[in-house]
């Protein structure tokens, strides 16, 4: 059987059905191509609380848990409206920690403050030294294996639209009606990009490492997600850095959250989660249960 | 026992709570003061209750809760089911009727709306599937939260431009 | 009269959200007690307390509106969730309140007192028995705090927590600071109290703290716990051997530090109590050799 020789609706079914087993597939792909998979050893339980956000959440996740701790330290000050930062009266700790200093020095004695997004771009290279200790403790997928695990899967689900193609042009040369078809392979094309395309970080060790700090610090971010106030600048980066801001929207650090995650200008859809979530128990609940909500999106 | 007993011990608490609670006239015997104080007593604690079940709501109405709090308690009992939740429920709802509420106690009061179904007696868990709404503005964009009770719980986020 | 069931708690703390940081990061609690009414029956234990759990640490569920001294039936719904949480966690034993919560279709939201009539027991212990019917592990009450009390009572409080729990075979969850809430509200004496109680009956013991409003005396369990409350403890130690003693605090929650000063606090009462009782049995040990 020539799927190039089948009429207009039954290519329309094969190809979706096709659609709809690559992409499991490309995505067990990208699952399997992120190695190594074997679990932790000590060495790796031992990192730094910038190694452990930096785990959780990458380049993002780490300014924001570094932003909330130099705010809540008053080193600096946020600005929610103007989404900017500025030097604050309290002075860095005596051995600053690298991504600390450099948010620091990016943002200056200037009085109006400077945009977040500027001193965003400005500290990537003091990240670098926490990717490549992640990198050799097998945490974060080498540069080059990366590659290969968003490019593999990518390419392999690629071949559907690419077999529309083909369709449009057979039906065009037969004089076939193809809008459809067209609307299904960019529909598709958009659909891999967002799924498959996205930057491959963790490997599948470091996924089962982040899993284990995240149940060993469970009592933290329930206490943190009631009120962040009381904690102190350690459990803070931790539960920002893991959690992320959203879990500072109900203490006096909730300005952050606005500041940091501010909304992209382009629609786009996802799991940022509400206020009231955060909370990793569904059911506890002060005085006959907060609204905390289950597994929030992400 | 009796059953008598039973009935005029029931008759007698209830004298006592409509009293604490209610408009009730004071039971015979009982000292108006001591009462006037576990009154006021149990009005404060409810309203702390509610306050940490809803902390949305306590910092969206800031100083303003404990008045506005008492007032909503003096026309609305408490729910007999869903406890200080149930109660802040209540509460939100008789604030939007007089007001607005801030973004954070709308998706408070999604949170608790996708759990649990309101009625007159309070809050009661949903059984069955459900899928929750709330369009907001600061930025603009919709928050739709989905719950099949025992499975799971997410939220998604549209947004729609600024 | 029974002997007592219930195994050694050691220090033990109310779980609240607020506090479970400050909770998981002290490591000599033997047991904490979680309020029933937080805890949905379908939903997953929160995460931290099946931890406690797997450290070894007790869970004892806390009813809070069971209404056991309630004239009206009891509620099947509240009872049967209190006994599956029991069995969820796997606890020794639960605990709820001499009070009723509501009447005449009114949520009183609190703990009221009950009158100490003959009639009233016999409502109680009725309620009582029929909660035991149905919970799996054995039942301990809690005497209250008061702000107004009943005319005419027939019984002391004493004289009305013992019938109760006599007639019942239940155990004495003892909240100290509702005793001295009572003796700073309405007179009376803490230790003439303790002499009347069949304190071999303690399960375990609250102890909270409070502020004194208008010359009334609240058990907030929001502030720190007054000199008194602790002297109680000691006092209280000093008589018996109990099994277990937790902080209650439901509001304004300190630091961990401040938590964990609370609880310092509350050991140190512990074990001064605990010497007095070991010098006491030596004392009487000495004078019996010395008699023989």
């Amino acid at each position: 059987m020539n799927p190039l020789n089948l009429t207009g609706p039954q290519f329309m079914v094969f190809y979706f059905v096709l659609a709809a087993l690559v992409l499991p597939a490309g995505f067990a792909l990208r699952w399997w191509l992120r190695t190594p998979a074997t679990d932790v050893g000590a060495e790796a339980s031992e990192l730094s609380p910038y190694e452990v956000t930096y785990l959780a959440g990458a380049e993002a996740g780490t300014f924001d848990a570094a932003i909330a701790r130099m705010v809540q330290r008053d080193v600096l000050t946020a600005s929610a409206t103007k989404r900017t930062l500025t030097r604050s009266t309290g002075p860095l700790p005596k051995q600053p920690a690298a991504v600390e200093q450099a948010i620091h020095e990016a943002i200056g004695d200037a009085e109006s403050g400077v945009e977040v997004a500027t001193v965003r771009e400005q500290i990537a290279p003091a990240m670098k030294p926490l990717k490549r200790q992640l990198q050799e403790l097998g945490l974060i997928v080498s540069d080059g294996d990366a590659w290969l695990a968003r490019l593999l899967p990518l390419l392999l689900f690629l071949c559907v639209p690419l077999l529309g193609v083909f369709k449009i042009g057979v039906g065009i040369s037969r004089g076939r009606p193809v809008v459809f078809l067209m609307f299904a392979c960019v529909a598709t094309v958009v659909i891999g990009l967002a799924v498959l395309g996205r930057k491959v970080q963790r490997s599948r060790r470091g996924d089962h490492l982040l899993a284990r700090l995240k149940s060993e610090n469970a009592a933290l971010i329930v206490s943190a997600a009631r009120d962040s106030s009381q904690l102190t600048s350690g459990d803070l980066l931790l539960a920002v850095g893991l959690f992320g801001v959203s879990i500072l929207t109900e203490g006096p650090l909730s300005h952050l959250v606005l500041t940091l995650r501010p909304p992209p200008q382009a629609s786009s859809s996802g799991g940022s989660c509400g206020s009231s979530c955060g909370g990793s128990g569904s059911s506890c609940g002060g005085g006959c249960g907060g609204g905390g909500c289950g597994g929030c999106g992400g | 026992m009796s059953a008598a007993a039973r009935s005029r011990l029931a008759t007698q608490q209830a004298a006592v709570v409509s009293a604490l609670v209610s408009d009730g006239a004071i039971p015979v015997g009982f000292d108006a003061e001591h009462l006037h104080v576990a009154t006021e007593s149990l009005l404060r604690k409810r309203c702390r209750s509610v306050a940490r079940a809803w902390p949305t709501l306590a910092r969206h109405l800031g100083l303003e809760f404990p008045e506005q709090f008492a007032a909503y308690a003096e026309t609305t009992p408490q729910p007999r089911h869903g406890g200080p939740l149930a109660d802040g429920r209540g509460f939100a709802n008789w604030t939007r009727q007089r007001g607005w509420l801030s973004e954070a106690v709308r998706l408070q009061t999604l949170a608790v709306d996708v759990r649990f179904v309101r009625s007159r007696d309070g809050l009661h868990p949903r059984r069955w599937a459900t899928i929750k709404f709330a369009w907001l503005t600061q930025p603009r964009r919709l928050v739709i939260a989905l719950r099949w009770p025992r499975i799971g719980e997410r939220w998604f986020t549209v947004r729609l431009g600024w | 009269m029974t002997s007592l069931r219930v195994s050694p708690l050691g220090l033990g703390i109310g779980w609240r959200p607020e506090l479970a940081l400050s909770i998981d990061r002290r490591h000599d609690l033997g047991f904490v007690e979680v309020v029933a009414e937080d805890i949905a029956t379908d939903a997953p234990l929160p995460e931290p307390i099946e931890q406690l759990r797997r450290r070894g640490v007790i869970v004892i569920p806390h009813g809070v509106s069971l209404s056991l001294g309630g004239a009206e039936p009891l509620d099947r719904g509240r009872l049967d969730h209190l006994a599956r949480l029991a069995e969820r966690v796997n606890a020794p034993l639960v605990s709820e309140h001499l009070a009723f919560v509501r009447a005449g279709g009114h949520e009183s939201g609190h703990l009221l007192p009950l009158p100490r009539t003959r009639e009233a027991v016999d409502v109680v212990v009725e309620n009582v028995r029929q909660a035991q019917r149905v919970l799996p592990v054995p039942l301990a009450l809690e005497n209250i705090a008061t702000l107004f009390n009943w005319p005419d009572p027939e019984l002391d409080e004493a004289a009305f927590v013992t019938e109760i729990l006599e007639r019942t075979d239940a155990l004495l969850l003892l909240d100290l600071e509702n005793v001295y809430a009572n003796v700073r509200n309405h007179g009376g004496d803490a230790l003439e109290f303790f002499g009347q109680l069949p304190l071999d009956r303690i399960a375990y013991v609250h102890v909270a703290g409070g502020i004194e409003r208008g010359g009334v005396y609240h058990d907030t369990h929001a502030h720190d716990i007054p000199a008194g409350v602790l002297d109680l403890v000691s006092e209280l130690c000093a008589r018996t051997s109990v099994p277990g003693i937790m902080l209650e605090r439901d509001d304004d929650f300190p630091t961990p530090n401040g938590l964990n000063r609370e609880l310092d606090r509350i050991a140190a009462a512990i074990s001064l109590g605990a010497e007095r009782r070991t010098s006491l049995i030596r004392e009487s040990q000495l004078a019996t050799t010395s008699r023989s």
